[in-house]
């Protein structure tokens, strides 16, 4: 994790394109008169695929430079590694979105209770995200194939979660909906962007989070496949 | 690989030498823990490594071949990095590192991103990284390579004084000097067996009777000349033969030479090296692995 800090605030160039990029992509989207609806779904994306990118590339340049394998020769035990580098991820990311999120929070007038229901969703959801991204790195091959995989379920996610349609009351898919992380992250921003907060923010967030602690134990279990990565040719 | 089986206690360093393809850095990896061998549990310490693998790599110090860092970190930072992974406390590695980046000569570069580094640097950087847990068993994949002749000289140094006296080094390189420097036993290997082990001393003294002329033409015969009493290795650039130490037949083998149209530009005769007993030991040759000599 010292690492994790030391090599994202070291790479200036890298941490300052992170920060500026999602807040080109808000500003214009958050200033424009596109409807709350649209708005929210957008924002959601960002932060959902910006989440996911953030773990599952380098995780997998260091799996082909060899990298991981040195960690994991040390005797670290390897789903600690990897659950520790996420922490890294996620806090990182989220220096990283402070500005952009400190935009849309001035920009809409967010109450305090919107605003830290904001926070806490955020970082839910670079938790989770970060976690999918870990996941799709232990099963991807390359770089692109780690793009691909991590943000095609982080939208497949933020398609569950019902950022883009509303599922019909007591289905499977409205069930299914109260338990994908991202949907703190949806509600809270569609909070913001339309002055409607919701009443049950305890009610919201327990089945995302318990949802997030099994993508933790997933990744941790993941994790210790990389003990040994490589077979002998015999 | 074959069933293979090494033996070495604190102290000891055991050289792996052998042809590329002979099964050197497949065994430095499995024994490193990290290829699984297929055919039955490793055993290191005395114990099946799956009973407790991450022990067993915290007591386990290894450089391969292709030296791997962050490259934004600086070289001090990168071994800190990994002395923090093998759980050493900041207060303890730090003297130790200072001692082992000035014997490999990095500490004007400590403080350098490791990205500017030559690949030469980053083997030694690999090295500090690889033997600063003091570890029980050093596994080292040419360690050398790459390296110039002051840094290998350094390395030869850090192993005969170093402070991992109680450490096991298995390491591979075909530098016979190297090894016959270094190495308490020797291990010649053939398509992933052992073939021969024992001390330089004892290997050199199957050789004791003879001499090494290397001759250096311009121009290449194409195939090995046969000599009664001489067999001579023909390489682009030189031939090798071993001979009586009274090195009679050289005139009769520079004549043939001679003969086959070769310009001689140098004759040098020295004792027999360890490539010189693998090759007769083995009847392969350690060649395309050769690697410049210290201070030559």
């Amino acid at each position: 994790m010292k690492a994790e800090w030391r090599v994202g605030l070291r790479n200036r160039r890298l941490f300052f394109l992170n920060t500026v990029i999602p807040l080109a992509f808000v500003a214009p989207i958050i200033l424009s008169n596109a409807p709350p609806v649209h708005v929210t779904a957008i924002l959601v994306v960002l932060f959902a695929l910006f989440s996911t990118f953030g773990s599952s590339i380098p995780l997998i340049r260091d799996q082909e430079s060899g990298l991981l394998q040195r960690y994991v020769m040390t005797g670290l035990n390897p789903g600690r590694l990897v659950l520790e580098r996420t922490v890294g991820f996620v806090a990182i990311d989220f220096l990283q979105l402070i500005p952009a999120m400190l935009l849309i929070i001035f920009t809409y007038s967010s109450t305090l209770g919107s605003t830290l229901l904001f926070v806490v969703a955020v970082l839910l959801s670079l938790l989770a995200g970060n976690l999918v991204g870990v996941l799709a790195a232990t099963i991807a091959r390359s770089i692109a194939e780690g793009a691909l995989f991590s943000s095609g379920i982080a939208l497949y996610l933020v398609h569950l979660a019902g950022v883009f349609r509303v599922a019909s009351g007591g289905s499977l898919w409205a069930t299914l909906e109260l338990w994908i992380p991202f949907r703190p992250l949806y509600i809270a921003v569609r909070g913001i962007v339309t002055g409607i907060s919701p009443t049950d923010t305890m009610g919201l967030m327990a089945l995302p989070i318990v949802a997030t602690v099994g993508l933790v134990l997933v990744t941790y279990l993941r994790g210790q496949m990389l003990s040994i990565s490589k077979k002998m040719n015999s | 690989m074959q069933d293979i089986s090494l033996e070495g206690g604190p102290g000891e360093r055991i050289v792996l030498m052998g042809p590329n393809g002979s099964g050197k850095s497949t065994l430095l990896r499995s024994l490193a823990t990290e290829l699984l061998y297929p055919k039955g549990p490793l055993v290191i310490f005395g114990q099946p490594i799956f009973r407790n693998l991450q022990e067993v790599r915290r007591k386990i110090g290894f450089a391969g071949d292709h030296p791997i860092h962050l490259p934004s970190l600086t070289g001090m930072e990168n071994a800190q990095l990994f002395t923090d992974l093998y759980g050493l406390e900041r207060k303890d590695a730090g003297p130790v590192l200072e001692n082992l980046f000035a014997i490999f000569g990095l500490s004007k570069v400590k403080d350098v991103p490791v990205g500017s580094y030559s690949h030469g640097m980053k083997k030694k950087l690999q090295l500090v990284e690889s033997l600063a847990h003091n570890p029980k068993l050093i596994i080292l994949d040419e360690p050398t390579l790459g390296l110039d002749p002051s840094a290998l000289e350094a390395f030869v140094d850090s192993m005969n004084h170093n402070q991992n006296q109680d450490s096991c080094i298995v390491l591979a390189t075909n530098h016979p000097e190297l090894a016959t420097k270094v190495a308490t036993s020797v291990v010649f290997m053939v398509d992933g067996a052992i073939v021969v082990q024992g001390s330089p001393a004892e290997l050199l003294q199957r050789l004791d009777n003879e001499a090494k002329v290397e001759i250096w033409t311009s121009g290449t015969a194409g195939e090995d000349i046969v000599l009664e009493g001489i067999r001579a290795r023909v390489f682009s650039d030189r031939i090798i033969a071993n001979m009586p130490t009274d090195v009679a037949g050289l005139p009769i083998l520079m004549e043939k030479i001679l003969d086959v149209g070769l310009v001689i530009s140098k004759v040098e005769i020295t004792r027999p090296d360890l490539a010189d007993v693998f090759g007769l030991l083995t009847g392969t040759s350690l060649e395309n692995d050769h690697l410049p000599r210290a201070g030559s």
